[in-house]
């Protein structure tokens, strides 16, 4: 009998994991970082390679000099963006479907710990990619168009360090009034670039450099570089915008993710393993519906296997988030024992559970947000307690500013 | 944030007499930017193909191109330029010039000249 409470309390723990998983927020999406959460664990230190020198070094800082892998360790590489893409334009990016979506969104990842329960290490590995990724909003096309105006004011500027260079009296600009008037001209000429206001923030930024340059060539270069580093500086905000609004997209989405998990010492052996599909309609920049299905699936002593289907709505407003989300589970547990003959068997449990709940989320600061959760949770067959939950809690994120953002925002993200 | 300067320079030769000169900029690496493109001091084009003219009209002339490029993409530090001219049939391709910037969000500035020579 002893054995049995011990496959019991596996069975326990794998299922406590997911409750714990689901009072921390929308159950109903892929999780960022696979690797990580089959594991149930961010690692201290997280390598993020960009090219493939620095991917084959943080591959070999991984071991030991005795070859065995380091602890709490974690990597996460896009593979695709380990070199330059010189062809990819802007819109091929954003309107990507098919093998170059796949492509661009592949992360593969990887992370190992130290099971604290069995002493045993283990290694986690996953991926994440998209399959379909609604579209820009307007709000992005306009954020857009500002930048590419900065932008081309910049190069306007740009341009004028040739003729301060070249040896053609004819083109050359000579002092810092000539380069202004060369560039004010170029807006001028480009008027449909530009509206009276980026004109007169050209001025702005002029006024701001101010004059004092002496009319040499590395003076006035150097005048140049200053006119340029204070458009960039205003434009800072502009370009965060541009970013944040890239990756909220309105329309279809849809994404598939998977991990699996193993032990590293002793045997190498397989611990559990799981998919996640995730469907969303971004219907506007605050609200979503989302459908998750994810499988999973464990073989220890015991095998078990959870199947989750759901559907969230998520309304994401500036500073709160809410969501609401029902989900259905099917498992099964095979749990092996003996019977009053001393003879192995075994025991098969498996139901239908569900869980419904709402969650609100509201953000004091950009690193800490206060959380709300409440309903039913699913029932398990282990754990005899009440199936309501509330909890309230304060999420504080150290290292990463986006982790105590909103949970239930992640669909809209 | 800072911003690199990327300063190219290069020849063009016109392959025909007849046929008109157009310059084409494509920003790689899911780049979002700026540019320009002039025949010695007067611009030609702005975020658009240019169309310089026949070879009677730029040869002894620079085709300047000045492009901005801020990194706004979170998956690559990777930005780049290529600069296509085209004349009739004739493709003439500049680059791909690429630069890894130091840090998300910073700039680079590419200015390409091309000196058309017979």
């Amino acid at each position: 009998m002893r054995r049995r409470y011990f496959y019991a309390l596996t069975f326990m723990l794998f299922s406590v994991t997911h409750a714990t998983f689901a009072q921390n927020g929308n159950e109903l999406s892929v999780p960022s970082t696979p690797a990580f959460s089959i594991l149930n664990y961010e690692p201290a230190a997280i390598m993020r390679p960009s090219n493939p020198k620095e991917l084959s070094a943080d591959i070999l800082n991984s071991f030991d000099p005795s070859g065995k892998l380091l602890l709490n360790l974690g990597i996460e590489v896009a593979p695709y963006w380990l070199k330059s893409r010189p062809y990819l334009t802007r819109e091929q990016y954003l309107d990507a479907s098919g093998q170059q979506i796949f492509l661009q969104s592949l992360m593969l990842s990887a992370a190992t710990v130290k099971d604290s329960l069995t002493d045993n290490n283990k290694l986690g590995a996953g991926f994440r990619f998209k399959i379909v990724d609604g579209k820009v909003s307007p709000e992005y096309r306009e954020a857009e168009a500002q930048l590419i105006s900065r932008a081309t004011m910049m190069a306007a500027v740009s341009s004028a360090r040739v003729f301060i260079q070249t040896n053609d009296d004819a083109l050359r600009l000579k002092d810092t009034q000539e380069v202004v008037t060369f560039i004010d001209e170029i807006l001028r000429d480009s008027a449909s670039q530009f509206t009276p206001d980026d004109l007169a923030f050209f001025r702005e930024m002029v006024s701001k450099v101010g004059g004092n340059f002496d009319n040499t060539v590395t003076d006035l270069i150097a005048y140049t570089e200053m006119i340029n580093a204070a458009i960039d500086e205003e434009s800072a905000e502009l370009k965060r915008q541009v970013v944040a609004l890239a990756k909220r997209r309105i329309g279809f989405i849809a994404e598939v993710a998977g991990a699996s998990s193993f032990f590293t010492t002793a045997h190498d052996k397989f611990e559990k393993a799981g998919i996640w599909i995730n469907a969303s309609n971004v219907v506007s920049q605050t609200d979503a519906w989302n459908f998750s299905a994810r499988y999973f699936f464990a073989d220890s002593d015991s095998a078990t296997s959870n199947f989750d289907f759901g559907l969230a709505y998520i309304k994401e407003l500036s500073n709160l988030s809410l969501s609401v989300e029902a989900m259905g589970r099917s498992y099964r547990a095979e749990i092996p024992d003996f019977n009053i003959n001393n003879e192995p068997i075994t025991i098969v449990e498996k139901d239908f559970t569900y869980r419904l709940a709402a969650q609100a989320s509201y953000r004091i600061a950009e690193d800490i947000s206060v959380n709300l959760s409440f309903g039913k949770n699913f029932d398990s067959p282990f754990i005899e307690r009440g199936g309501f939950f509330s909890i309230l809690g304060v999420r504080y994120s150290i290292f990463k500013s986006n982790v105590a953002g909103m949970p239930a925002a992640r669909a809209l993200k | 944030m800072p911003i690199t300067y990327v300063e190219i320079e290069d020849c063009y030769k016109p392959k025909t007499t007849s046929e008109e000169i157009s310059v084409e900029v494509i920003i790689g690496n899911a780049g979002v930017g700026g540019y320009l493109i002039f025949l010695d001091r007067k611009l030609k084009a702005a975020n658009k193909i240019a169309k310089l003219g026949k070879a009677k009209a730029v040869l002894g002339k620079r085709t300047v191109i000045s492009a901005t490029v801020p990194d706004v993409l979170d998956e690559t530090n990777w930005t780049s330029l290529t600069v296509v001219v085209r004349e009739g049939n004739s493709k003439t391709t500049y680059g791909p010039y690429s630069k890894e910037v130091a840090n998300h969000l910073d700039t680079v500035s590419f200015t390409i000249q091309l000196v058309n020579q017979s």
